[in-house]
C-alpha cells in the first residue's frame, strides 16, 4: 500500500516528530508509515486523514 | 489530539514503572548469581543452608525481570510497537522450537551413538524448553527490533 504521509508532511513544513506528537504515536511508527514497512489501522489512518484535511483514500492507495 | 478509548487498549501490559523494576532486577541477577557460585564452590560467605534458597530466589528474581521488562509498556506505546511485539513473539516462538526439536534429536542421537556429551545437551534440552529462556529470546528481539527503527527514524528529519 502506498501513501502520500511524507509529501503532506513536507507541505506543512513538519516533522516526523511534530506529526507523531499530534496524532498520539510514536516517531518510529511515523517513519514505518512513510517507508511503507507497517499499514496503519483504520482509526490511525482516520487520524491522520483528520490532521492533514485529506481523505484516507487521498492518503493511502492500493 | 486526545487519546481515544480504541487507543488504550493495551491493557494486558503492565504500567511502565514495571520495566525500570524488571531492569534493576535483571541487574540484581548476575550479583545473587555471583553469590550463590562463591557457596556452591566452598568459599562459605553464607551458610551452605541458604545455597538452595539463593538459588530459589535467583530463579524468582530472573522470572520476575524477565516478565516486568517484557510485558510492560514502553513510554508511549502504539499500534506500531505493539506489531514489533507480535513479530517478536513469533520469530521467538519459531526459534526455541526449532531449538527444542534439535537438541532433543542430538540429545538421542547422542544416546543412540554413545556419543559423549549427552548430559550437556540434555541440559541445553532443558533450557530451550525454559519459558524464562523464551521471554528473555522475545526481549532481546524486541528491544532490537525498537532500536533498529528509533536508530532508522533518527537518521530522517
Amino acid at each position: 500500500m502506498k501513501n502520500s504521509i511524507r509529501v503532506e508532511r513536507a507541505r506543512l513544513r513538519i516533522s516526523q516528530q511534530e506529526l507523531a506528537d499530534a496524532i498520539c504515536v510514536t516517531r518510529q511508527t511515523i517513519y514505518a508509515i512513510e517507508n511503507d514497512k507497517f499499514i496503519p489501522s483504520t482509526e490511525l489512518a482516520l487520524r491522520m486523514s483528520a490532521y492533514f484535511g485529506k481523505t484516507v483514500n487521498d492518503l493511502f492507495s492500493l | 489530539m486526545r487519546k481515544t478509548k480504541a487507543m488504550n487498549k493495551t491493557t494486558y501490559l503492565l504500567p511502565h514503572s514495571f520495566q525500570r523494576i524488571g531492569w534493576a532486577l535483571l541487574i540484581a541477577c548476575p550479583v545473587l548469581l555471583g553469590l550463590v557460585l562463591l557457596v556452591f564452590n566452598g568459599i562459605k560467605l553464607i551458610p551452605q543452608s541458604y545455597s538452595h534458597f539463593g538459588t530459589l530466589v535467583l530463579y524468582i528474581a530472573a522470572s520476575l525481570s524477565a516478565l516486568f521488562v517484557g510485558l510492560s509498556e514502553e513510554k508511549q506505546e502504539d499500534e506500531f510497537i505493539q506489531s514489533l511485539r507480535l513479530r517478536s513473539i513469533a520469530n521467538t516462538a519459531w526459534i526455541c522450537f526449532i531449538l527444542m526439536i534439535v537438541s532433543a534429536m542430538a540429545v538421542d542421537i547422542c544416546q543412540a551413538f554413545g556419543i559423549s556429551g549427552t548430559n550437556a545437551l540434555r541440559y541445553c534440552y532443558r533450557v530451550f524448553d525454559s519459558i524464562i529462556f523464551a521471554f528473555f529470546l522475545y526481549i532481546v528481539i524486541f528491544r532490537f527490533r525498537l532500536y533498529k527503527y528509533r536508530k532508522e527514524a533518527g537518521n530522517e528529519e
